[in-house]
Formats: C-alpha cells, sequence, structure tokens
C-alpha cells in the first residue's frame, strides 16, 4: 500500500465528492476528502503526505479554491510542489487564468469532461514525475 | 408723381404756354406798329417843320426881291455911296430920310426882320434902317457871319448862316441878301435883311406832337481848315437838354453820339434807332435842307417810343397772373372731377387689398359711358367674382384648417404618447421637432432646443465617454445614404451632462427623392440594459448551477457503465447509456445558453493568434465524422491553396465551421451532399457551406439569425437545435468585422457564405470564453 498515491479532493458537493472518491479509490488513490479551505489546510498542517490536489472553486465556507492555491503556492509555502487540479463548473475564465498563473497544473470543466479522463490526466502526470 | 399732380401741371403748361406765346407775339407785334407809327409821326414832323423852316427861307428870298427891286434903293444907294464920307450933307440926309419913309416900315410889319441895310459895292454899311443902331454900324463892313460872301454876291440871292448878333447879345440872327443891278445892268450895292432867329427857332422848337423827350435840331457843318482835324457839326438852335446850345454846342464828325445831326449835316436823309448828342437811344428823322445849308433832326427817346409796349406788357401781364390765379383754382377741381373715378377705384382696390370684399361702387359711375364707366364696370364684375371665390376659399380653408387641426391634435397626440423620443432634425442638423418623451430623457425642452444643432443639444458618446465626430452620427448616414440606420452601441448625453444608453433609429425625411431631415427615434435602454443583465445574468448563473447536477449525473452514469458498481447487463448498461446521451445534450444546451449570455453580455473573449482556417474546418469536418457516417452523407472541404494564417482566435472560428457544418449535415436528408469551401476574395476570407438540403422557407429568412429562432420546416425533421447555433455565428464574425449571410431555396439547399477580414480579429479581453458545442 505503500506506493499508493494520496489524492486531497476539495469538494463542496457531497454527490461530486462521493463519485471522485469511489473512482479514485478503484484507480487505486489514498483519497482524502474535503468540504472547505479550512479542512484542506487542517489537513496538510497534520503532515499528511499529500501527493496530489483535486479542487473545486466554490467551496464551503467564504474561502474558494484560489484562495486554497494562493496559500499553497505562496513563496515558502511547504506544499508549493505539489500538483494542483482544479475541476469545476463555476470558474470564470479571469479565474481560470488566475488559477493558471498561480501553477496549478490543469483546469477541467465537470460537466464537458469524464472522471475517467481526468483521472487518467493526473495518474499519467504523477507516473511521469516519478520516473 | 400722381395723375392729378400730372394732370394739373399738363393743364397748366397746356393753358398758359400758349398764352404766353400769343402775348410775346402780340407784344413784338405791337412794339413794331409803335415804333413805325412813332416814326412815320416823326417823318410827318420833321417834313412838315422842313417845309415850314424852307417856306420861310423862300419867303425871304421872295421879300428880299421885292427890296431888290425898290426905286427908293436904286436911286438913293448911288447918293448915299456918292455923299458918304459927307453924311451930314443934304443929299446924304435926303436920301436917307427917303429910305426911312419907306424901309423903316419893314421894321414896324415885319417883328422878324431886325434891320434892313444896304451897303456899297465894297461892302461897308451905308444904310440902317434902324436908326438907333446906325451910330454903331454905319460904315463899317458888314459883320461877316462867315459864308456870306460878298464877292460876287451880286450873282444872286444868298442866306448867310446864323450868328449871333453882334449888336445885342443872346440874340441869334441870320442875313439875307440880294445884289442891286441898275437897268443898265450895273452893280452898285447890296441890299441885306437882318433876320432875327426867333422865327425859325418858333418853327423848329415847337415840340408838340413830340411828347416829353421828342424835339427838332438844326445842325451844321464846319469844315476844318486843318484837314487832319475832323469836321465839326454846329447845333444852331437852343435845345430842350441843353438851352445854351445855340452856336455854342459842336461835336466831330465820327463822335459815337449825335449820330443823326453828323448824318444830316453831311447832307444824308435817314430815320431809325439812333444815338443822340446825350449819348441816348433815340428814334429819329433826319433830313438835309438844301435851301438852308442845314441838317434837320427830330427825334424821340427810346424809351418814350417804347413806354406804350412797357405799358401794354405790365397790363398783360396783369391780366396773365389774374388769368393763371384763375387756372390755378380752376384746374385743380377740373382735374378732381376728372380723377375722381381713378380715386374711388383705387380706394376701392385698397379696399380689397385690405381683405375686405363688400366693396361698392357709385352707381354714377358705373353707369356712366365713358372709358372709367367701363373700368368700373369690370373692376365692379371682379370683385364680385372675387368675392364669390373668396369665399368658397374661405370654406375650403375652414374645412382644410379643420382637418388639418384635427390630424395635427392626432399627430400631437401621438407624438406626446409615443414612449420613444422623437427629435426631428433639418437638412442644417437643426432641431424642428421634439416630442414630450425626448423632453423628458435629454432634459432640454423644445423651446429651448429649437433650431439649435442636434450634436450640440445632444452629444452621442461611446461607454467611455468619447464624444461621436458629426460625422460618425447616425443622422449624418442617413443624409448621405438616405437610408434607415439604427444603432444601440452609444450614449446620449442629457442637459446635466448625465448619459444613458441609447437605442436610435434614425429615418431619412425624403421629399421628391431628396433628404429634407432626419426624424431620430430613440429610447432609453438603461432598463432593458439591467433587465437583459440581470436575465443573462440569471442564465449564467442557472446554467452554472445546472452543471452541478449534470456533472453528477455524467460521472454517475460513466461509472455505472465503467462497471464500477459491478456489471451491468446488456438492457442496464443500454438504458445508462441513454441516461448519459441525454444528458451531454443537456450539458451541451447550457453551454450554448452560456455562449449566448456571454455574447450578449458582450463579455466574451477573443484571444487572436495565427490561424490557418483550413485546418480548423478540416478538423470541425473530422469531429462530424460519426453524423457523416450515420447519415452516409458525402461530405467534402475544398480549400484554397496557399490560404495565408489569419490572426483570429481558433476557438470562435471553430464555433463559426462547427454551427454552419453541423446545420448543413443535420438539415440535409441522408445521402446528401455537404461542401465546405475556403478562400480569398479580395481582402477577405470567404467560407462557403453549400448543402442539398431543406433549405429556409421564405416566411423563416428575415430570422434566421435570431436568438432562438429556428425555421418551421427543421423543427419537424430535428428536435434537438436549440435556435442559437446561426445567432453566435452572427455575433462572432460580425464582432471580427466580417459579414454572414446566405442564398437558399426551400427542398434544394442552403449556402451559407462567411467573409472575415484577412486584417484579423482584435484581441479582446473578455471575462469568459465561448466553449464549443458538441
Amino acid at each position: 500500500m505503500d506506493d499508493k498515491k494520496t489524492i486531497l479532493v476539495i469538494e463542496d458537493e457531497p454527490p461530486l465528492l462521493e463519485a471522485i472518491r469511489a473512482k479514485m479509490e478503484k484507480t487505486g488513490f489514498l483519497v482524502i476528502t474535503g468540504r472547505s479551505v479550512k479542512q484542506a489546510l487542517m489537513y496538510l498542517e497534520e503532515g499528511i503526505k499529500i501527493d496530489v490536489i483535486w479542487l473545486d472553486h466554490y467551496l464551503v465556507g467564504l474561502e474558494n479554491g484560489l484562495d486554497l492555491v494562493a496559500k499553497i503556492k505562496e513563496e515558502g509555502s511547504k506544499y508549493r510542489n505539489i500538483p494542483v487540479y482544479v475541476v469545476s463548473n463555476t470558474a470564470t475564465p479571469d479565474k481560470i487564468q488566475s488559477y493558471i498563473r498561480l501553477g496549478i497544473n490543469k483546469y477541467y470543466t465537470k460537466a464537458d469532461n469524464r472522471l475517467e479522463d481526468i483521472i487518467k490526466d493526473i495518474t499519467n502526470f504523477l507516473s511521469r514525475e516519478e520516473e | 408723381m400722381s395723375i392729378r399732380f400730372r394732370l394739373i401741371i399738363t393743364y397748366l403748361c397746356l393753358s398758359i404756354a400758349p398764352l404766353l406765346i400769343v402775348i410775346a407775339i402780340g407784344l413784338y407785334w405791337a412794339q413794331g406798329i409803335i415804333v413805325n407809327e412813332q416814326l412815320s409821326h416823326l417823318r410827318a414832323m420833321t417834313n412838315l417843320k422842313a417845309a415850314s423852316v424852307e417856306g420861310y427861307y423862300s419867303d425871304l428870298k421872295v421879300d428880299i426881291g421885292i427890296a431888290q427891286d425898290y426905286f427908293n434903293v436904286i436911286h438913293n444907294l448911288p447918293i448915299l455911296y456918292r455923299q458918304e464920307a459927307n453924311p451930314t450933307s443934304t443929299d446924304f440926309q435926303a436920301a436917307t430920310a427917303m429910305l426911312d419913309g419907306q424901309m423903316q416900315r419893314w421894321l414896324v410889319e415885319r417883328k422878324d426882320i431886325q434891320n434892313f441895310l444896304l451897303v456899297a459895292p465894297d461892302g461897308h454899311i451905308v444904310y440902317s434902317a434902324s436908326s438907333t443902331l446906325r451910330d454903331k454900324i454905319m460904315f463899317k463892313g458888314l459883320s461877316d457871319p462867315g459864308n456870306l460872301t460878298f464877292i460876287g454876291a451880286h450873282d444872286g440871292v444868298s442866306i448867310s448862316d446864323l450868328f449871333a448878333d453882334p449888336e445885342s447879345t443872346g440874340n441869334n440872327v441870320f442875313l439875307v441878301a440880294a445884289p442891286i443891278i441898275t437897268a443898265d445892268n450895273s452893280f452898285i450895292g447890296e441890299v441885306i435883311l437882318e433876320i432875327n432867329a426867333r422865327k425859325v427857332y418858333s418853327l423848329i422848337n415847337d415840340a408838340t406832337g413830340l411828347g416829353s423827350t421828342g424835339e427838332t435840331l438844326l445842325v451844321k457843318i464846319i469844315p476844318n481848315s486843318d484837314s487832319s482835324a475832323p469836321n465839326k457839326i454846329l447845333y444852331l438852335n437852343p435845345l430842350k437838354f441843353d438851352s445854351k446850345a445855340a452856336l455854342n454846342k459842336t461835336i466831330n464828325v465820327g463822335d459815337s453820339s449825335g449820330l443823326p445831326a453828323q448824318s444830316a449835316a453831311t447832307g444824308n436823309n435817314g430815320e431809325g434807332l439812333s444815338t443822340d448828342y446825350r449819348g441816348k437811344q433815340v428814334y429819329a428823322v433826319w433830313r438835309y435842307l438844301p435851301i438852308t445849308g442845314m441838317g434837320m433832326v427830330t427825334k424821340i427817346d427810346e424809351s418814350e417810343i417804347h413806354a406804350p409796349i412797357y405799358i401794354l406788357f405790365f397790363e398783360i401781364s396783369i391780366v396773365l397772373i389774374i388769368l393763371l390765379f384763375l387756372f390755378m383754382g380752376i384746374i385743380p377741381i377740373m382735374v378732381l372731377l376728372f380723377t375722381s373715378p381713378i380715386r374711388q377705384l383705387i380706394s376701392a382696390t385698397q379696399q380689397i387689398a385690405r381683405g375686405d370684399l363688400s366693396v361698392k361702387i357709385s352707381d354714377r359711375l358705373l353707369d356712366s359711358k365713358n372709358e372709367f364707366g367701363k373700368l368700373a364696370t369690370f373692376f365692379d364684375v371682379m370683385a364680385k367674382k372675387l368675392k364669390e371665390s373668396y369665399s368658397d376659399l374661405e370654406k375650403k380653408v375652414r374645412e382644410r384648417t379643420r382637418s388639418l387641426e384635427e390630424s395635427k391634435i392626432k399627430d400631437e397626440a401621438m407624438l406626446s404618447s409615443i414612449g420613444d423620443g422623437i427629435i426631428a432634425i433639418d437638412a442644417k442638423g437643426k432641431i424642428v421637432l421634439m416630442n414630450k418623451a425626448a423632453e423628458k430623457m435629454i432634459g432640454w425642452k423644445l423651446s429651448e432646443a429649437e433650431g439649435k444643432t442636434l450634436d450640440d443639444i445632444v452629444p452621442l458618446v461611446d461607454e467611455k465617454g468619447v464624444k461621436l465626430p458629426v460625422q460618425k452620427r447616425p443622422r449624418t448616414a442617413v443624409f448621405t445614404r438616405g437610408t434607415v440606420i439604427k444603432t444601440e452601441d452609444y450614449y446620449y448625453v442629457r442637459k446635466d451632462k448625465t448619459i444613458f444608453p441609447v437605442a436610435i433609429t434614425a429615418a431619412p425625411v425624403i421629399v421628391k427623392g431628396k433628404v429634407i431631415g432626419v426624424i431620430d427615434a430613440f429610447r432609453d435602454v438603461t432598463q432593458e440594459r439591467l433587465v437583459d443583465r440581470a436575465k443573462t445574468e440569471f442564465v449564467s448563473l442557472a446554467s452554472h448551477q445546472l452543471r452541478t447536477p449534470l456533472s453528477a449525473i455524467n460521472w454517475y452514469s460513466e461509472m455505472l457503465l465503467a462497471g464500477d458498481a459491478g456489471k451491468l447487463n446488456k438492457t442496464q448498461a443500454d438504458y445508462v447509456n441513454q441516461v448519459y446521451a441525454g444528458n451531454q445534450r443537456m450539458v451541451d444546451l447550457v453551454n450554448a445558453l452560456l455562449n449566448i449570455s456571454r455574447i450578449d453580455l458582450g463579455t466574451f473573449a477573443v484571444d487572436p493568434e495565427p490561424t490557418d482556417f483550413c485546418e480548423v474546418a478540416k478538423s470541425v469536418l473530422a469531429e462530424s465524422k460519426p453524423m457523416i457516417a450515420t447519415k452516409k452523407m458525402d461530405a467534402s472541404c475544398e480549400c484554397e491553396k496557399g490560404l495565408p494564417k489569419v490572426n483570429a482566435d481558433p476557438k470562435l472560428i471553430r464555433i463559426v465551421f462547427q454551427n454552419l457544418l453541423t446545420n448543413a449535415l443535420k438539415y440535409t436528408p441522408d445521402k446528401g451532399k455537404v461542401v465546405v469551401s475556403v478562400a480569398k476574395q479580395d481582402k477577405n476570407v470567404l467560407i462557403k457551406v453549400t448543402d442539398n438540403g431543406y433549405g429556409i422557407p421564405e416566411s423563416s429568412k428575415d430570422k434566421i439569425f435570431t436568438k432562438l429562432y429556428r425555421a418551421d420546416n427543421i423543427r419537424e425533421h430535428d428536435t434537438e437545435g436549440t435556435g442559437l447555433g446561426l445567432y453566435m455565428v452572427k455575433a462572432i464574425v460580425e464582432d471580427s468585422g466580417g459579414k454572414v449571410w446566405f442564398e437558399s431555396v426551400e427542398n434544394k439547399g442552403t449556402t451559407f457564405f462567411v467573409t472575415l477580414p484577412l486584417a484579423g480579429m482584435k484581441k479582446k479581453e473578455g471575462s469568459k470564453e465561448l466553449s464549443s458545442v458538441k
């Protein structure tokens, strides 16, 4: 189980969160889920090794995905190197641009992408990184 | 100058001028007659006087003839001559006494004879009938007057010139002498009568019939011994204007005065206007009297001759002035009478000119048979006709005015009830009309804005507040093109400098093919924009919200199909596939709605990069392979070789191709033909998508690019269309400066044309991208 990668999925919609968890676990990921920026930071600060982050834009609470990415990617952050995939339905182009500028790996529109395809992209990226 | 005045002048000229001419001729004539009359009178006077003087002289000659033949004289003269040395001798005394007895009677009877003298042949006096003078003159020489020459005096009777009597001062005399011849024909002396000039003078100086200035004068020439000096003329009688002139006054021959005297004295006769010794103009008649050797002049001052003419002239002038006053009184009255019909017509005309048609012309004038009567009659007829047609016209005008007022009220009611602002401007861009709505919207009253330039009153600005130049305003284009122009892109600036978004429809007012004005109909689209924005935002938000459940359905169906929840049997898999496909359509629809809302909000981004249109077309065609295969379509792409890459947003170009191709495929029956072509045309890229499908019905052609519109015929064939595709294509193409249009025949096929400038698209930062529709 040691070779299992850990993915932190932050998504406010429980049905979608469940679907992602199910599909990710099926693919062989260790899945930690959360619905808010606060939760995400909590998990990160607990010292759990996170290999990749799956992030929605609109989240529970006042802060959104962009706030989280800003914190993760800020100068001197311990989590800067964790790849971030933003999967959202609601982000506007300028926000997408902001995400990309902050250094996320890729942006996906939920409705337009199959779950499988996104996961394939993530696994491909992680395996490339390992090599 | 009024006719009245002219007539007065004319009449005056006609009456006075001939009168003056007649008077002038009359005066001239009268003058001639008077002068002639006077001259002939003078002539008669002269002749009479000449005859008197000459008669007197002849009488004197007769007298001397008598004395000459006296026996007494012939007998006693030799005795006196012989005894002259002894006057106291008896013989001498006796002879003297004998002579006295006869000769002194002469002196008594004849007052003009002053003395009776006898002279000896040698010329000295031997007898004086006047005893008082004897002491003074006896035995002396005869006072010779200068021209009485005794040498040869015995030849006949001679008469001397007048001369001053040496014995009595102030007394002028002349001598008449005759020789005494004896029977044996010997000359024994002379008999001499000394004649007092008084008689001659009384004959001459009788001025009866010569008026106040008339006189007669006698003159004699005195030859000058020095031939270089002029001869002198001597006046012999006392003159009217110079009583001492007799034998004293002389003038030179050739002087400018005393011309008749000069002429008469030198032996000429004559008459006429001349200059007398005073240098005055006189009418004179002059004669040379050969018997006496004198010249005679009778003359009257010209002024006296002319006096009757002046009197006549004066009298006529008075008559003339009286006549003139009379004419001046009568003529204006005549003219007044003559012009009264004219004045009546004038006042009638003025009345008509003032608009009062109830003109009445007096019957007297109408009845008169002359030209004025005719004129008045015609005028009357004309006035009546005018009145008739005027009242007709008035009726018509009233009716027309009423209908005009009604339609004006209607128009005004319409204008003011129209919610849109309406501003009418004339050809110079000046405001001529504004309705209430316009006043309310722009904050200007018509009374303030009328006649001012539209551009000054309501400037048009873009979203950044930059004023649009006049030549870019819709109304300018309307003037130049003469067509209706619509725009919703700009803002009007109100009087208070605030702005509002405005939709303007500028329409030309065309009269006889010429644009004479523009009607700007406009409305404030602030609310519309807000509503539209709210609507679009609602759609956007709703779409986003819809996406979440759609995503859930998508992913769970996907997992079910992937067997993540256990393997599905065939029926289950089919059903889940249906769910998945339906969900995909829903996602597409939501995406399309999102695109539309972005287009409507103007928030879609344009991110140009060098794009190969052909590549995009081919890729889109490739994506549609499944559909082409399913419908067994013949779809191809024709690309012009060497087409340059165009700086355009590939995502937007893709949307254009996608929609046009999808439509062509969808709305063409199975086994149909679709051709996509890309070529260069002038400065554009021309895209053509041709099919031989259902075509677009005539009724739908003008709405085909409208949002959510779907042609009637294709709704039967395809239920999946959104009615958003062409709307999106048009928005993208026109935003890029291109054009889109089509040619279509129902059931034959359709070709869509798109041109996009080779110059490419301009970059636009938008908040959202448009997403492709599958």
